[in-house]
């Protein structure tokens, strides 16, 4: 049915000064910079969050321009943001880190061009460089494959976090009267002498006396609105992996660029981590931002050749980026053909977070001049402090963020009323399981604070529900009560179980039936329950572990509960932490990443808050033990079958179909069941394990750890273990720290 | 996580004037930066609220420090530990420190320390990038202040 246009002489219409189409990098660093001119406008943004395009999907480097193309706007874009950023960072209080990078050199040629070509291009754009021969940069940078033959110093280059900063731009600008408005698309332009009317899609218009395109992708399209055609944008897309693990690696480390762009890089992430790639692919899907086995084995081909430690990377995440490549060749940032009252800022390409600040100041720069507004200079008031006051319990365990950090994610001129926008404001769910374990409690928190229904919750872009709806038959559990023991936080004692599973609790009870002192810590109340009602009278304590540290006096379990209880003493641990399923983003299954892709730890928590997951299901597991999650799904309304991995997705908001080998067949859920990851983050903190998933300590087969008076048992340190011999592991293990606890009593009474 | 940065730096005052500082408490607390309050707790003993910018963040966080190791006037351990305020985690954070009296007539010091971290939940999660270069902010700005702390004394000496 054609949609019926709405009668123009009913259309809302209201007037603004200044309005900007696209809540990306640039489009928000140019709403802050007109508001501090005294000029707020609004800025209107198709998604449900400012920067859901390109500009979340980037590395994050602030790039010196050290190899801009002479002469091109992007140069002069790049040259003068270098003198922004220092105030910019300050004032916006965002993410930084000085990494500077290393182009290396693998040959005499190599090296020739860094010095004749890259050293000299970057003298003429005033970026300060330094030659390294092999010695020096061997010395530097250890982490190097051996043969490296030199490498271009270029010390100014940086990275921040993308998200952080244009979210930080937005709020900036809003804090001085600007207006962001999300889930608005401009479908229509209408060029006036004094005006323009933008039409949006839901009927209202705007006459605006300025508008600025800054749709990124869509800068062409929304042009073209207007009749201006002058130029077309094109995606190049780039894929990355995600490592946690950093490899030692501290600055960027790139090879000598290609025709395509800088290569492949070894970027550290802000927060941790490296960042490989990006790939180069020149494409015609604007939606296209899927990644693929293929694209993979590249970058790990290309980043093991610089850094051959990373031939162990395990990425925990892959995304992929799509740059706006201009039909220019270079940046589109002028004023309309067709009229000066729409100011073009496309093409940006791989470098709008490092010229934001300066693309935001040349477009206010120009436009003021043109439409004769005297800037009127504006202070922005201080960043939001993004820390709550108080200590609240950990919500996401994989990262110890606190239900009052997600809280605070939703506040704010622009919180997060999405998942993803909560997890870039607040961290939760970026860890190893990819919110699998946490998404459903971040989700309630989000609709609490927002007042949305968690139902009609997404992920992140439009159409990317999460959840199909909520099931008659709610397995939300009734309340635990569980009767609290003693309170006894101060006091140490012989053994404390960190996980209540089936062999924490197993370990405890041997332990306690020895006569000896145990506590459990478990963040499960319904596990607490379990414990108290299989051995009742024990002591537990309901409260997530952050931390362990040895001490002389043996060790200290760090936790999230309040005063005395936040740190428990103890001879010894047992880590029974379990283990989760292992999460899409840890495999190789090409595509996008749309909603409604799930491990069995998300359904089940789903089920148990009355959501359903979704509606035609694909579960992946072995059928013997995935069928009470196959049972329960289908008691929720769906129909679900069992299938493989699959080797490819599709769909961009929520998933759409997927293919096993023998063709595509149409789902809206995929539900991986199938293989166990161990949850070992306490152990990263003692370096018995590295930041990659599934790394596992080294371990004696009686139980024990490295380090004296640490234990483990169950799937935490043995993932392939049957669950049914979960309980069997923990025995064991209580019974063999018995045995070394007399040991120790008789060696020292 | 291990040793965060290891450097020396030149101070302006003797080391017994630096020694002083450390054992009191007012003026110690001037010095520490982002210190909201600090009292002793002890001997060489002292408890607070920190504030610590952490580039994008400031963290405020309760701390228990102590001297210890102490070999006037050569050598001291400061050791920190405490909980951030409103965030999931600890921090560990011991700082051995040499003292070498240097300049002319040793007016002046030759401290060379270290800075080993282990932080645990939250804190861990911003990485090590981040809590280094946060860590050689607060070291910069603790020299200033302990440089502007030694000037001042001396003016009140003099004066």
């Amino acid at each position: 049915m054609t949609p019926r246009r709405p009668n123009r002489s009913q259309a809302r219409l209201s007037a603004e000064r200044l309005v900007i189409a696209g809540g990306g990098v640039v489009g928000c660093a140019t709403l802050r910079e007109f508001a501090l001119r005294g000029i707020p406008g609004l800025l209107i943004e198709k998604e449900p969050d400012v920067a859901e395009g390109t500009s979340k999907a980037n590395s994050g480097i602030l790039h010196t321009g050290f190899d801009a193309r002479a002469g091109s706007i992007e140069a002069r874009m790049l040259r003068s943001a270098a003198g922004l950023w220092p105030s910019v960072l300050r004032d916006l209080e965002v993410p930084f880190l000085p990494v500077g990078a290393l182009m290396l050199a693998w040959t005499d040629e190599d090296l020739a061009r860094l010095s004749t070509q890259f050293a000299a291009n970057a003298v003429s754009q005033g970026v300060p460089t330094r030659m390294m021969d092999r010695r020096e940069v061997r010395s530097a940078a250890p982490y190097l494959a051996g043969d490296v033959a030199g490498a271009l110093a270029i010390p100014g280059e940086g990275v921040v976090d993308p998200f952080w900063l244009t979210r930080a731009y937005a709020e900036a600008a809003i804090s001085l009267g600007a207006r962001v408005r999300l889930n608005a698309s401009v479908v229509g332009l209408e060029v006036r002498p004094t005006s323009v009317v933008v039409r949006l899609d839901d009927g209202s218009e705007i006459e605006a006396v300025q508008f600025i395109d800054a749709a990124g992708l869509a800068a062409d399209a929304i042009a073209a609105l207007a009749g201006d055609r002058t130029f077309a944008i094109s995606p190049r897309k780039g894929e990355f992996l995600v490592s946690e693990e950093d490899f030692g690696v501290e600055s960027i480390i790139l090879p000598v660029p290609g025709p395509l762009g800088k290569g492949m890089l070894v970027t550290p992430i802000v927060f941790g981590g490296l960042l490989l790639g990006p790939t180069a692919q020149d494409i015609d899907d604007r939606d296209d931002v899927g990644t693929s086995g293929d694209e993979e084995q590249r970058i790990l081909t290309s980043c093991t050749a610089m850094v051959p430690g990373l031939r162990d990377v395990r990425p925990v995440r892959r995304f992929a980026g799509l740059r706006h490549v201009s039909s220019t060749g270079d940046y589109v940032v002028r004023a309309s053909e067709r009229s000066d009252r729409i100011y073009l800022a496309g093409g940006i390409r791989s470098t709008g977070v490092s010229t934001s600040p300066a693309v935001a100041a040349a477009i206010a720069d120009d436009v003021m001049d043109r439409r004769g507004w005297t800037p009127v200079s504006r202070t922005a008031r201080p960043a939001r402090a993004v820390i709550p006051e108080q200590v609240t319990e950990v919500v996401c365990l994989c990262r110890s963020v606190t239900r009052g950090e997600i809280e605070r994610a939703c506040d704010g001129p622009i919180g997060a009323r999405t998942l993803d926008g909560a997890k870039r404001r607040s961290g939760a769910m970026f860890g190893d399981c990819q919110g699998n374990l946490c998404a459903v409690d971040v989700a309630r928190i989000v609709a609490d604070r927002s007042g949305i229904s968690i139902e009609t919750m997404q992920k992140g872009r439009s159409g990317s529900w999460i959840w199909s709806g909520t099931t008659s038959a709610q397995m939300s559990p009734a309340p635990v009560s569980i009767e609290s023991a003693p309170d006894r936080s101060r006091e140490a004692v012989d053994a404390i179980v960190v996980g209540a599973g089936a062999s924490g609790r197993a370990a405890a009870i041997a332990i306690a039936t020895a006569g000896y002192e145990v506590r459990i810590v478990e963040r499960n109340p319904e596990r607490i329950a379990t414990a108290l009602s299989e051995a009742p009278g024990i002591s537990t304590l309901p409260a997530t572990a952050i931390g362990l540290d040895r001490g002389e006096a043996g060790w200290t379990v760090l936790t999230d509960a309040p005063a005395e209880a936040s740190a428990l003493r103890g001879s010894s641990v047992v880590i029974a932490t379990g283990a989760y399923f292992e999460p899409r983003e840890q495999r190789r299954v090409d595509g996008q990443r749309p909603s409604g892709i799930m491990t069995a730890d998300l359904a089940w928590r789903s089920l148990r808050a009355g959501l359903r997951p979704g509606t035609l299901i694909a579960l992946v597991g072995d059928p013997a033990a995935a069928e009470p999650l196959r049972l329960a799904l289908i008691e929720s309304g769906a129909s679900v079958s069992f299938t493989s991995l699959p080797n490819a997705i599709r769909g961009v908001g929520r998933l759409e179909a997927i293919e096993c080998g023998d063709g595509w067949r149409s789902v809206d859920t995929l539900v991986l069941a199938d293989r166990l990851v161990p949850q070992l983050f306490l152990l990263r903190g003692l370096g018995l394990v590295d930041g990659r998933p599934g790394s596992l300590p080294r371990r004696s087969p009686d139980g024990r750890l490295p380090l004296d008076g640490l234990w483990s048992a169950g799937c935490c340190v043995s993932p392939d273990i049957v669950h049914r011999d979960c309980a069997a592991s923990g025995r064991g293990v209580g019974d063999r720290m018995v045995a070394r606890l007399r040991t120790l009593l008789e060696a020292h009474p | 996580m291990s040793v965060l940065l290891a450097e020396e730096v030149g101070i302006e005052g003797r080391r017994e004037a630096i020694w002083a500082i450390l054992e009191d408490a007012g003026a110690l607390g001037r010095v520490l930066p982002g210190a909201e309050s600090l009292e002793p707790a002890g001997v060489g003993r002292y408890r607070g609220v920190l504030a610590a910018r952490l580039g994008f963040m400031t963290v405020r966080a309760d701390v228990n420090a102590s001297l210890e190791d102490c070999r006037r006037p050569a050598h001291l351990t400061l050791h920190m530990t405490g909980r951030p305020r409103g965030l999931a985690g600890t921090f560990d954070v011991t700082i051995p420190v040499d003292l070498v009296a240097a300049g002319d007539g040793d007016s002046g010091s030759l401290v060379k320390y270290s800075v080993d971290v282990t932080v645990t939940g939250r804190l861990a999660t911003f990485g090590r990038p981040l809590l280094r270069a946060a860590m050689v902010r607060q070291v910069a700005q603790l020299v200033a202040n302990l440089n502007q702390e030694l000037q001042r004394t001396a003016r009140d000496l003099d004066g």
